[in-house]
């Protein structure tokens, strides 16, 4: 309310469409703003009500943004580190842009610095909404060097078993499950995915539970989420893969499978045989240099009782003829000489000891919680599993989550009501990818290999994976690979350690890199130049001390850091760029995040220019020039990748990323230029229309999830993005990696049990006694890590109950063991890698006695950060740098900490 | 003319505190106070019950309810708390003297003093648009300004979960009427005769 007779400050208002920015979600938001001439400002954020995304509605950090944008520790102006300083001191001095750009040109000149000894850290921003700016920047320099930090931190291990079973890979990795009308979900594990928060996932779980959906939860902490559980299970930390392989054995054991749906879209009749000790389909693409497209597969007709062909990549065994996979192959069956067997039967083989009694000890936890979920999971239509985000990471993970996959294929839970939907994106990926395999325009390998990389989701990643960033061979790189590549040989030689199959944008290496241990074709292969924009590699790639080391090596020359606050990783560089918050940003046309509705949107600014900052996409032009010297950056290499990646004409592309590249129009302004009028012409309006609609309504929805999955279901009307077409139980991709990798449990193509230890000789029927507990972390509602610390507002928020967000959760009965009280100082030691971190304990019942809890959000060290600095745990300093196997992410949980009062 | 109310559906509320971000942000209330539990004008609190595993957690949301029969309006000795035509409860702040008796008489703790301090930091953070201007007590408004350009309160209006149910309990078509009569929502602690507009589904 207004003081009565206080004067409005002058202006009108007006509401401006954005994305908001603080965590991959990526909700639709329209911004109150007081416009007074050129000057505008934002007064408050809403959801947008057209959004069928976010619905309207969007989380603290959302509502906050504000507080971002006017934080008074804001990075205002372009810094040079004080010439004789020391990186991570925090002395810089104020500089402009030309400087700025003066001095990385003549770094790069003075170090000589060839284009693959660049990297570029892209982190939560770029990856999320600058993705083809920082494309289009490799490309113009000429690096393979990209790590896509929250991908690798953030997702892959996580989505990496799922990915590989439904072929998804896109917004987080994720479909959004469609929890208004499913009956009953599994959540395993972590709660970020849902009340972590994620709206557009929370909006639907609401609306589940007031439509009757039942939940099960199974997370070792009572979190948000389990907090609105019909049924917590607080299993052991570690133990999903058990839990999981016992419910699918109950799923199997009493036929609760959908029978048509396996036979005819799956990978399930598959006939596989015993290859050297793994799995694999007959008719498996056994190259280990080619990507695992298959001319075709074989499964066991029960009609005629003969082994059949079928296509090698199609979304329908059955098709038109009349046929009947077998899901189990008749005993002692043999083809091409070999006992052959379904991959079905091969699952049912990994799960089929896995009894409720024997997962039930190991998760400690009572049989009849599995055998209830089983049950449930099996018996009410529709249900699915849902997979968590930043859960506690062992090296079973993609095995365990693979599981999870698995289940949810067998119950109906693909791309139907109440399952996972799969976004519009993929469909049409799909759609563009199948039509011109089938044409048979892909028959050269060459071409196989572009369009896969180009197609969307799995096959998508692994395109780029293996003929872009591993090969070295790709032309716009000059021959070099991702130093990662690098890395993996020089593992092998060193360590005889295989390589790290599933790894795109990997930070594996990079120290090494450094370091000066790698070598490409006999030479050396460093890395001189990082470029770090939006992540903070110190506290979130784990190993704080070693990533200290790494960046004040002197051999890294310059260290360029972008960032909108003073970032713990910021004070380790030599110039600092101040980069936009997403309100100050316009963008190209984006689509509509993980929204199984097809929508596009895009962003209008609502603030006027704050000090000296200059857009992440602006940035990429600027250095993109300054590294490439007196020839100025590529853009035609630049545009010849957009082009390729997003299908707009070369033409236009290339004449717009010309003016980008000189100086005459800043880069998000060019790619909104050629998006309005390569999507205008779609929907039949001029670009000013179509603008005009954009700014209006934020977001426009082109066409509902029903009218999509009734055009082009996956897999019932197309392939989905799986090397085989169908939804893979047999994974063609896992089985690939045991022919370019060699075998290993981890990649298994159709499920293994990875009975791993949490340290050395404790294995998962192991009991921490004493002051030693297993490790779990997770994420609060109101924080996004580096995306969101030292927002004042957030900040009050979390201070509000600061003892669980600052604080190790511990037991009651486990803290009167150790005589601890809430708030009682301790140190925490990890006892595999030595690493001590100092804390307090906070006392609750939402925890198990064996396990302690802390929060990931938090922890940061920068002083200048006046809300975030000091708060928190730093899990940087706690969890070690430990590349787990299959996807480089670490193996974040796998260890135990001692406890000791201090 | 129309007698607002809120329903709160603590069942559905995730623990997510948009509303209490939405409401600082537009209300500016004083997020930057050393205490950070004083000064909300809407606050969600956890409460945990019974022993692990058998443990049940709830976010309790709370506000002003807008009582009918207001503690805090009979011992206000200016009359700057009134009641408005719509049943909303508000502070003139021009007739505010700041003495606090309301702040004592609320039994549902939803008011608080804005200081000289929050003054300043209000406009710190603020700048032009610092909305407060002098010292006086503070508390939910229904965000009546929000209501007369037609939008919902800010809590209710981001409410993730949908927890936040706001409308005319005198419009029987009205979500809010149909679940306070039904019987469905409840206030809270009815036996002290405030008569609270708010009502609570547990």
């Amino acid at each position: 309310l207004y003081t009565p007779h206080y004067e409005k400050p002058k202006g009108e208002i007006k509401y401006y469409p954005n994305i908001c920015s603080f965590c991959s979600t990526a909700c639709d938001i329209k911004v109150r703003t007081r416009v007074d001439g050129k000057f505008k400002k934002p007064q408050k954020i809403d959801g947008n009500p057209n959004s069928t995304l976010n619905r309207g509605r969007i989380c603290a950090r959302g509502q906050s943004g504000i507080r971002t944008v006017y934080n008074p520790d804001r990075i205002k102006y372009p810094l040079i580190r004080v010439e004789g300083s020391k990186r991570g001191e925090w002395k810089f001095r104020k500089a402009t842009w030309k400087e700025v750009e003066e001095y990385i040109r003549k770094k790069v000149q003075e170090h000589n610095i060839q284009p693959h000894e660049f990297a570029i850290f892209a982190g939560q921003r770029a990856c999320a909404y600058e993705r083809l700016g920082a494309f289009a920047f490799l490309a113009s320099i000429g690096s393979p060097n990209m790590i896509g930090s929250p991908m690798q931190q953030c997702v892959m291990a996580e989505h990496a078993g799922a990915n590989a079973t439904v072929g998804t890979m896109t917004s987080h990795d994720e479909i959004l499950v469609d929890m208004d009308n499913t009956k009953v979900m599994l959540v395993v594990g972590s709660n970020a995915a849902l009340t972590g928060i994620s709206v557009s996932r929370a909006v639907r779980f609401a609306q589940g539970k007031r439509n009757g959906m039942k939940v099960i939860v199974v997370d070792p902490r009572m979190s948000e989420t389990a907090s609105k559980a019909d049924k917590w299970i607080p299993a052991k930390p570690g133990t999903n893969m058990p839990f999981l392989m016992a419910v699918l054995r109950l799923i199997i054991k009493n036929e609760w499978y959908e029978e048509e749906f396996l036979r005819r879209h799956t990978t399930a009749p598959f006939l596989v045989f015993d290859n050297n000790g793994t799995p694999e389909a007959f008719g498996q693409n056994a190259n280990p240099e080619a990507l695992p497209f298959a001319e075709k597969y074989y499964v066991y007709d029960e009609f005629s009782g003969e082994v059949v062909e079928v296509e090698g990549f199609t979304n329908d065994n059955i098709g038109n003829k009349k046929i009947k996979p077998a899901l189990f192959a008749p005993k002692g069956l043999t083809f091409q000489g070999k006992p052959a067997k379904t991959a079905f039967d091969y699952l049912w083989e990994a799960v089929k000891d896995a009894t409720p009694e024997w997962a039930a000890k190991l998760c400690d936890i009572p049989a009849k919680d599995i055998e209830e979920t089983a049950e449930m999971l099996g018996t009410i239509k529709p249900a699915n599993v849902y997979l968590g985000w930043m859960d506690g990471r062992y090296e079973d993970v993609v095995q365990a989550r693979k599981a999870a996959a698995i289940i949810n294929v067998l119950i109906g839970g693909v791309d139907r009501l109440g399952g996972w939907i799969y976004t519009p994106e993929l469909r049409e990926g799909m759609e563009r990818f199948h039509k011109a395999y089938e044409s048979g325009q892909l028959k050269n390998p060459m071409n196989l290999l572009m369009a896969t990389a180009m197609a969307p989701g799995l096959l998508g990643m692994t395109g780029k994976l293996e003929g872009m960033m591993y090969s070295g061979k790709f032309p716009m790189f000059r021959g070099y690979p991702h130093f990662s590549r690098a890395y993996f040989d020089y593992r092998a030689k060193k360590e005889g350690k295989k390589g790290i199959p599933f790894s795109l944008f990997t930070n594996a290496g990079f120290q090494e890199a450094v370091e000066g241990k790698l070598t490409w074709n006999g030479k050396p292969y460093q890395i001189k130049f990082a470029y770090i924009y939006s992540t903070n590699p110190l506290k979130d790639y784990y190993g704080y001390k070693s990533w200290v080391k790494t960046f004040t090596n002197p051999n890294l020359k310059l260290v360029v850091v972008d960032e909108i606050l003073p970032s713990d990783m910021a004070a380790f560089a030599d110039v600092i760029l101040p980069d936009k918050t997403y309100l100050e940003k316009y963008s190209s046309i984006m689509p509509d995040g993980p929204n199984s509705d097809m929508a596009i949107r895009m962003r209008f600014p609502s603030v006027s220019q704050i000090g000296d900052v200059k857009g992440g996409d602006e940035v990429f032009c600027i250095l993109s020039n300054a590294i490439a010297g007196k020839r100025g950056g590529d853009y035609f290499s630049a545009s010849m990748i957009i082009s390729q990646f997003t299908g707009w004409d070369m033409k236009t592309v290339s004449k717009e990323y010309a003016l980008a590249w000189r100086g005459k129009k800043p880069l998000y302004k060019a790619n909104r230029d050629i998006a309005l009028s390569e999507v205008s012409k779609k929907l039949g309006m001029t670009s000013k229309q179509l603008e005009k609609a954009l700014e209006e309504k934020g977001v426009l929805i082109l066409k509902k999830k029903e009218e999509l999955m009734e055009e082009a279901g996956m897999p019932y009307k197309l392939p989905v993005p799986t090397f085989s077409g169908r939804v893979e139980i047999y994974s063609t991709l896992f089985a690939h990696f045991n022919h370019a990798y060699g075998v290993d449990p981890h990649w298994d193509p159709i499920l293994k049990f990875i009975p791993f230890e949490y340290k050395k000789g404790a294995g998962l029927d192991y009991k921490p006694t004493g002051n030693e507990f297993f490790f779990a972390f997770g994420k609060v509602p109101e924080m996004t890590y580096l995306t969101t610390a030292d927002n004042p507002l957030l900040h009050a928020l979390v201070e509000r109950h600061k003892e669980e967000n600052y604080g190790f959760w511990m037991n009651p009965k486990s803290a009167a063991r150790l005589g601890l009280k809430e708030g009682d100082k301790i140190e925490v030691e990890n006892t595999v890698s030595g690493q001590k971190v100092k804390s307090f304990v906070h006392i609750t019942e939402g925890i198990r006695e064996d396990t302690v809890y802390v929060m990931s959000d938090f922890g940061f060290q920068n002083k200048k950060l006046t809300y975030a600095s000091g708060k928190g745990v730093d899990l940087g300093r706690l969890i070690p740098y430990r590349l787990g196997p299959v996807t480089a992410s670490a193996m974040s949980c796998q260890f135990t900490v001692k406890i000791r009062k201090i | 003319m129309a007698r607002y109310g809120m329903v709160m559906d603590v069942s559905s509320c995730l623990g997510c505190r948009a509303c209490m971000a939405a409401c600082s942000q537009w209300n500016q209330t004083p997020f930057w106070a050393e205490d950070f539990e004083g000064k909300w004008r809407t606050r969600v609190t956890p409460l945990e019950e019974g022993k692990f595993p058998n443990v049940r957690k709830v976010f309790f949301p709370t506000i002003c309810m807008h009582c009918e029969n207001p503690p805090c309006h009979s011992v206000c000795p200016t009359g700057a708390t009134y009641i408005n035509k719509d049943g909303i409860v508000l502070i003139d702040y021009d007739l505010c003297l700041g003495c606090g008796y309301c702040i004592e008489a609320c039994p549902y703790d939803a008011r608080y003093e804005y200081e000289k301090e929050d003054l300043e930091k209000d406009e710190f953070y603020f700048g032009e648009d610092a909305r407060h201007h002098q010292v006086h007590i503070d508390k939910c408004t229904f965000c009546v300004d929000r209501l007369e350009e037609g939008l919902e309160p800010s809590c209710a209006a981001t409410c993730v979960g949908h927890a936040r149910i706001f409308g005319d309990l005198d419009d029987p078509n009205s979500e809010v009427a149909k679940l306070v009569n039904s019987g469905k929502a409840k206030p809270l602690g009815e036996y002290m005769g405030a008569k609270p507009k708010v009502y609570y589904i547990k």
